[in-house]
């Protein structure tokens, strides 16, 4: 098994890395968009060895240098799960080339093994970014009396980073076999598993918000120490595990440290002998299209050509579980986040005058935090991407390449106006602004919303992935798709920064105009740069 | 009604893949394009439905440019791959609605194309049903279908044949006699050599990019098979 299991994983590797178009392929923009993906992931990987690396400074400098461990232990088993859970599914269940696998001379447990050690090592990269930082952090601070001592911390830091994302990504992938499993007996597959795993997120930012609640208030800010031990407590509430890795670099134990690994690997092969006896039938029910009763044909019903490239879209959109959680999550957080505000918020600040002023401060940098969650759903830095195979039958209709891509941006833009505007009318209602503010977040939703459409698609025009076994490659890992969702959250970043700090000069209502005025000419002079030039944008695959 | 010209392709590696090839089709004529894997007949194919980039030579249809004016030449053509990839999220009668819209057909005018070709294809029942449920053959008949929806002036196929069933076969081939016979022209490429000869006014093979025969089926073939021909320019060939 493990030659095949390393075959298997090779292979896999060779076809979604991109390495074989750096080291055979021939065409430029391809090799191009290889290397702007990489230099793209040291770029964040830089980011966050060099945020891990401070906050593990941080901790040490105000003496909760006890607390790391699990601090850091519990920061990348949370984003690890997180992320694990939107893309677990389509990793694991229903993949392009299952067929193809399930045919060959390998176990089931090898097709298995090989899809979550894939995904273990894309997770792998980002724990070693977080742990080996804030574990040298920690040997910094450390109080260590020998070499010994040194020594086992560095091993012990390390073995983890390598075993952290063992059990996140476990229960995700448990969660997201019991979604493929409950969502293959309907016909709405995709809604089914859609909502699950909203509902899961809901739970999980819920049961965060209790931690954070429940306890004695004045305890929590009453001196540096009372923090320590609050913060102390917070990773073994929420994830008990903690507790293992805590005790063993903070008293130097090997039981407990062994304990960890232990449960790691089990909890993984428990999750890979559950799955293996149900996973034929899993993937056969996933894959299996019931057809819908007798088609009777009637009179048909036309649009407008943007018309039918929109509605294209719109089902291209909502008929994949990958593509609706991933890249609509940022508005459907935007919307919901939006909607409590209204819920509980304006109690809360009739109640709470202190609170009121925090919101009144706070009042020019709320619409930013809006914004950038609708910006996250930028459908167009992978739709075109997307069209994959697909992409012959808009290439032979008689439409030229500005009409496909004005369908694409349409979309973009009427699938995140309605939540802008439930998003600003939430807000208005709740924080009780005046009719001019309330103009003024919807003019800035617009036009940031704008240029999050137009930069999308300048990205994937740049970084055209048509080749693809599975569409998660361009959802989460494609250039395009990367650049439109960390350009679009930065950009936020650093206007809500700036919004903040001009308005202690100026009125912050005249620098939200302003932002709203240059983004809409940004985003109106991106926009005819796209839809003029060459005769043909759209890189043709050989 | 299409006319390639001088034309030639060669991929970013520098191999040609086709080299300076000339045909012409006429209307109401059905010409046959064959030749073994690899010959260049897909490639001729997409570049003449304007869905690859070329350089050399220039494509005609219908008096108009590929290069120059690609959408007028898309307007009056139709293209069924070798592969019928439609989008699979849709079901077979919103991607034929799609192809409707795009090609602006009357409400009424689509719906009784659809019908009839849908009936032909005895397909019309399962219109209803996403695309990604179809099997290889159905998804090429809602192919055959989408591309006959606004009566294109030339319809280019490649291998138009491959994982249809006998009787959706014969109705194809009844439905490429029946728009030659209005003035259409059909141009497509096939490994099946008896269907090409029993169909084909024209023949064209090509062996490693470049035309080894071409030339009215009855002037080509004379007393032989269209096989033994193939067999003997494709061997003989440098």
């Amino acid at each position: 098994m493990q030659s095949k299991l390393w075959t298997v994983l090779k292979i896999q590797f060779l076809n979604q890395s991109g390495l074989n178009e750096l080291r055979y392929g021939n065409d430029k923009k391809k090799r191009y968009a290889s290397v702007a993906m990489l230099v793209a992931m040291i770029v964040v990987a830089v980011i966050v060895v060099g945020m891990s690396f401070m906050i593990g400074i941080g901790y040490g400098a105000m003496g909760m240098l006890e607390v790391l461990p699990g601090f850091a232990l519990a920061a990348v088993s949370m984003i690890t799960f997180f992320f694990s859970l939107l893309k677990a599914n389509a990793y694991l269940f229903a993949f392009q080339e299952y067929d193809m696998l399930m045919s060959l001379p390998l176990s089931v447990k090898t097709v298995i093994s090989s899809k979550f050690i894939y995904m273990y090592l894309n997770d792998l990269l980002f724990s070693l970014g977080v742990m080996i930082p804030m574990g040298s952090a920690y040997l910094m601070w450390a109080d260590v009396h020998s070499v010994a001592e040194t020594l086992l911390i560095v091993v012990m830091w390390l073995v983890t980073a390598l075993f952290a994302p063992l059990i996140p990504m476990t229960a995700a992938s448990i969660f997201g076999a019991l979604v493929a499993a409950i969502g293959s007996k309907s016909r709405f597959k995709v809604v089914i598993q859609v909502v699950l795993i909203l509902a899961l997120m809901c739970c999980l930012f819920a049961f965060n918000f209790f931690l954070n609640t429940t306890g004695n208030e004045e305890e929590l800010f009453q001196k540096m120490e009372d923090i320590a031990n609050v913060t102390k407590g917070m990773p073994h509430r929420f994830y008990p595990v903690t507790i293992l890795f805590d005790t063993a670099v903070n008293r130097l134990k090997i039981l407990p440290f062994l304990g960890f690994i232990a449960l790691s690997f089990g909890v993984y092969y428990l999750f890979i002998v559950f799955v293996e006896r149900k996973y034929c039938a899993i993937n056969t029910a996933l894959m299996s299209k019931g057809k819908r009763a007798v088609y009777h044909m009637k009179k048909q019903k036309g649009h407008t050509v943007l018309g039918a490239l929109v509605y294209k879209e719109w089902r291209r959109f909502t008929s994949s579980a990958p593509y609706l959680i991933n890249i609509g999550i940022g508005m459907l957080f935007a919307v919901i986040l939006s909607v409590a505000c209204l819920v509980v918020g304006r109690n809360a600040l009739e109640e709470d005058a202190q609170l009121k002023e925090i919101i009144e401060f706070c009042q020019y940098m709320i619409p930013f935090f809006f914004t950038m969650l609708l910006s996250m759903t930028c459908t167009t830095s992978v739709s075109l991407s997307l069209e994959g195979k697909n992409l012959w039958i808009l290439q032979s209709l008689p439409i030229d390449w500005k009409m496909i891509l004005k369908g694409k941006m349409a979309f973009n833009i009427i699938l995140l106006l309605p939540a802008a505007l439930v998003c600003s009318i939430c807000l208005w209602i709740t924080l009780q602004f005046d009719i001019l503010t309330f103009l003024l977040y919807l003019l800035l939703s617009f036009a940031m919303i704008s240029f999050s459409t137009v930069i999308g698609m300048w990205f994937n025009l740049c970084f055209q992935k048509y080749q693809w076994e599975n569409e998660t490659e361009v959802i989460k890992q494609s250039a395009s798709g990367t650049l439109g969702i960390l350009v679009n959250m930065f950009l936020e970043l650093i206007l809500m920064v700036v919004t903040v700090a001009l308005s202690f000069f100026i009125d912050g209502r005249i620098v939200l105009l302003g932002i709203s005025v240059i983004f809409s000419l940004i985003s109106g002079g991106i926009y005819c740069a796209l839809l003029s030039g060459r005769d043909s944008r759209i890189k043709v695959p050989d | 009604m299409l006319e390639i010209r001088n034309f030639s392709k060669s991929y970013s590696n520098g191999k040609k893949a086709v080299d300076n090839i000339s045909v012409t089709v006429e209307a109401g004529e059905i010409c046959g394009f064959i030749g073994h894997n690899g010959a260049g007949k897909s490639t001729t194919i997409r570049a003449v439905v304007g869905v690859l980039d070329f350089t050399e030579g220039d494509i005609l249809i219908h008096g108009h440019s590929v290069k120059k004016e690609p959408i007028e030449c898309k307007k009056v053509t139709a293209y069924i791959p070798d592969n019928p990839d439609l989008y699979e999220h849709l079901t077979g009668i919103q991607y034929l609605n799609f192809i409707a819209d795009i090609f602006g057909i009357d409400e009424a005018v689509r719906t009784d194309v659809i019908k009839k070709y849908g009936d032909m294809f005895e397909i019309t029942s399962d219109l209803g049903s996403l695309i990604s449920s179809y099997s290889h053959g159905m998804k090429q008949k809602v192919a055959i279908i989408s591309a006959l929806i606004h009566k294109p002036k030339l319809l280019v196929l490649d291998e138009p044949f491959v994982g249809l069933d006998p009787k959706a076969a014969l109705t194809l081939k009844n439905i490429m006699r029946e728009l030659c016979g209005e003035g259409s022209a059909i141009f497509f490429s096939t490994h099946v050599l008896e269907v090409a000869q029993k169909l084909c006014d024209k023949i064209v093979i090509i062996k490693k990019g470049s035309i080894v025969a071409a030339g009215a089926m009855e002037e080509l073939v004379k007393e032989q098979s269209l096989e033994d021909v193939f067999m003997e320019v494709t061997e003989n060939a440098e």
